[in-house]
C-alpha cells in the first residue's frame, strides 16, 4: 500500500527550529487532519513533502523513495495552499489546461460540476477573483488532479460558511468516487472533525498525536468535581491541564482510569476534538 | 511530461513577450537617430542586453512559482530554463547583428562593442556573433540571478527596479545619440573595452581575449545561476 513516511524530519529557519523530528505515516486512501497551533510547522511540513522547501534533516519518502527532487513522486503529490503561485492574469481554463499538461490528466467533468456548484465561470481570470473565489479555483484544481496524495493547507481560507460546507460535501463525494489520501491542515477543527478519519497533531515541532479520530475521541475525558476527589480519582494519571475554581477542579486527560469507580460528585465527560487539540497544544506537556 | 508542459507554458509567455520587446527596442534604436538626423548610431547594446536580462528575470518570476505549484523538480526547472535561455540569447544577438547590418546598409556608422569585429554589411567573421552571443548569455544569466535575488520581494520592487534600469539605459543611449556616440563611447568605455580585449582607437582587435573574458564570466555567472535554481524555495519564512 502506498504511503508517505516521515523519518525524523527537522526544519530550521535561521535560529528558529520549526520541526524537531517529525515521525509519521500517511497511508493511501485516508483523510487526515493535520492540526496544530499557528507557527507549529504544518505548512512547512506540507511544503517539504511537495519539495517547495528542503528539510534540514531526516527523510520524507513515498513508497520508500525520497520525495526530494523525485519527479515521479511529485507527480503523485499535489499541494494546494494559500500561496498564489499561479499567474494571476490567466483564465481558469488556462490553469486547468496547464494542470492537465503537468500531471497528464485532469477531471474535466468534476471541474465543470464544481464550477457550476460554486457559481464560478471558467473564463474568469484568477487575479480578478475575490479571495474566496481564488481559494475555490485552487480547490477545484486540487480536487480534479489525478494525484494519489492531495495536501490541502488551510483549504477554506476566505470561504464563507455555505461555501465551506459545499466544499466539505464535494470533497467527500469525490473521495467516495475515487479514494485517495487527503491531508487537511486547518484551524477549523470542528468543521473537519466529521470529515477526517485520522488526526495528526503537531506541537513543539513533533507529531504528538497520530491516531484515528474515533480512538482519540474515545480517550479524551474531562473530569470535574471536588478537587480532592478528582485528584484522588486521577492519581498516577497523566493530565493535560487542571483548572481549579474554588474547591472544584476540572482536569483534561487522555488516560482516564475508566476501570476505577467514579466517586460520587465527580463527573466524567467526553472531550470534543477541538477541546482535545486545544488542551494538547496549549503549551503544557503531559504532567504526572 | 512536466518539462514539456513547463517549456510550452514559459515559451508562450516569456519568449513571445521577449520577441515583442527586443524587436520594439531594435526599431526604436535604429529609428530614433534617423529622426534626429544622427548618423553615428549607438546600436544600444545595453538596451538589448537589458531586454535579454529582463527575459532571464521573467523566466524566474513566471516560471519558478508555476513549477513549484505543479510539482516540477529543480532539476527540470534548470533544464527547461537552459532550453529557454538559448533562444533568448540567440534573439538578442540576432537583433544586434541585424541592427548592425541595417545601419551599414543605410550608410551610417554603427557604434557598438562588436563593431570592430563586423566586416561588411552582413558581419563576415565569426567573432561578431560569438562575442554578441557570449555577451547576451552573460546578461541573460545575470537576469536569472536578479530574478532569484528578487524572489519574494514583491511585484512593486521588481517593477521599480525594471523601470530604473530601463530609464538609466535609455538616458545613456539617448544622450549618446544626441551628443555624438563616439565621444561617449570613447569617454566611458575605453577602459572596459581595453580590459576585455576590445580595441581602443588605433589598436588591433583581440577577439580571442574578449571571448575568453566573456566565456569566463559566463561560466561564473552560469554556475551561480545553476546553483541558485538548485537551492530555490518558495514560501520560505
Amino acid at each position: 500500500m502506498s504511503e508517505i513516511k516521515f523519518k525524523n524530519v527537522t526544519k530550521r529557519y535561521g535560529n528558529q527550529q520549526v520541526l524537531r523530528g517529525v515521525n509519521a505515516t500517511w497511508e493511501a486512501g485516508k483523510i487526515y487532519a493535520l492540526l496544530g497551533r499557528n507557527g507549529a510547522g504544518k505548512s512547512t511540513l506540507l511544503r517539504i513533502v511537495n519539495n517547495r522547501t528542503f528539510a534540514t534533516g531526516g527523510a520524507v519518502t513515498l513508497d520508500g523513495k525520497s520525495v526530494v527532487e523525485n519527479e515521479a513522486a511529485q507527480n503523485r503529490i499535489f499541494l494546494m495552499s494559500a500561496a498564489q503561485l499561479y499567474p494571476a492574469d490567466r483564465k481558469l481554463t488556462w490553469l486547468f489546461a496547464l494542470t492537465r499538461q503537468m500531471y497528464g490528466d485532469f477531471d474535466d467533468e468534476l471541474a465543470k460540476h464544481l464550477l457550476a456548484a460554486f457559481e464560478l465561470r471558467d473564463s474568469a481570470k484568477l487575479g480578478q477573483l475575490s479571495t474566496g473565489y481564488q481559494t475555490i479555483a485552487r480547490l477545484i484544481i486540487a480536487l480534479c488532479v489525478p494525484c494519489d496524495f492531495v495536501l490541502l493547507d488551510e483549504p477554506v481560507l476566505g470561504l464563507d460558511a455555505p461555501a465551506r460546507e459545499l466544499f466539505y460535501q464535494e470533497l467527500l463525494a469525490t473521495y467516495a468516487q475515487r479514494p485517495r489520501t487527503f491531508v487537511i491542515a486547518t484551524h477549523l477543527i470542528e468543521e473537519v472533525a466529521t470529515l477526517v478519519e485520522n488526526v495528526n497533531v503537531l506541537a513543539g515541532g513533533e507529531i504528538v498525536l497520530a491516531e484515528d479520530v474515533a480512538t482519540v475521541l474515545a480517550k479524551g475525558r474531562i473530569v470535574s468535581g471536588p478537587a480532592g476527589l478528582v485528584a484522588d480519582y486521577l492519581r498516577d494519571t497523566p493530565v493535560m491541564r487542571k483548572q481549579a475554581l474554588g474547591g472544584m477542579l476540572t482536569a483534561y486527560t487522555l488516560d482516564a482510569p475508566l476501570e476505577r469507580p467514579l466517586p460520587a460528585g465527580v463527573t466524567l465527560d467526553a472531550m470534543d476534538l477541538q477541546r482535545l487539540i486545544i488542551e494538547l497544544t496549549r503549551g503544557e506537556r503531559h504532567e504526572k | 511530461m512536466k518539462s514539456k508542459a513547463l517549456f510550452r507554458s514559459l515559451a508562450n509567455t516569456v519568449l513571445v513577450s521577449m520577441v515583442v520587446m527586443v524587436v520594439t527596442t531594435a526599431i526604436v534604436i535604429v529609428g530614433l537617430p534617423l529622426l534626429l538626423d544622427q548618423h553615428d548610431f549607438s546600436l544600444g547594446d545595453l538596451l538589448i542586453a537589458i531586454d535579454v536580462a529582463f527575459g532571464g528575470m521573467m523566466l524566474i518570476d513566471v516560471g519558478v512559482d508555476q513549477a513549484f505549484q505543479n510539482g516540477v523538480t529543480r532539476r527540470t526547472m534548470r533544464r527547461v530554463g537552459a532550453a529557454l535561455l538559448l533562444p533568448l540569447v540567440v534573439l538578442g544577438a540576432a537583433a544586434l547583428l541585424v541592427m548592425q547590418a541595417v545601419v551599414r546598409l543605410i550608410g551610417a556608422n554603427p557604434v557598438s562593442l562588436v563593431t570592430p569585429y563586423v566586416k561588411g554589411v552582413f558581419g563576415g567573421p565569426v567573432w561578431a556573433p560569438v562575442l554578441v552571443g557570449l555577451a547576451m548569455a552573460l546578461f541573460a544569466l545575470l537576469g536569472v540571478i536578479g530574478g532569484l535575488a528578487m524572489r519574494g520581494r514583491g511585484k512593486r520592487v521588481t517593477t521599480w527596479i525594471s523601470v530604473v534600469a530601463f530609464t538609466v539605459a535609455g538616458l545613456l543611449i539617448g544622450t549618446a545619440m544626441i551628443l555624438g556616440d563616439t565621444t561617449i563611447h570613447a569617454a566611458v568605455l575605453t577602459g572596459p573595452r581595453l580590459a576585455i580585449g576590445l580595441p581602443a582607437a588605433g589598436v588591433a582587435p583581440r577577439p580571442w581575449l574578449a571571448a575568453a573574458w566573456l566565456l569566463a564570466l559566463d561560466a561564473l555567472v552560469g554556475w551561480l545561476a545553476w546553483r541558485g535554481v538548485a537551492q530555490v524555495e518558495t514560501g520560505a519564512k
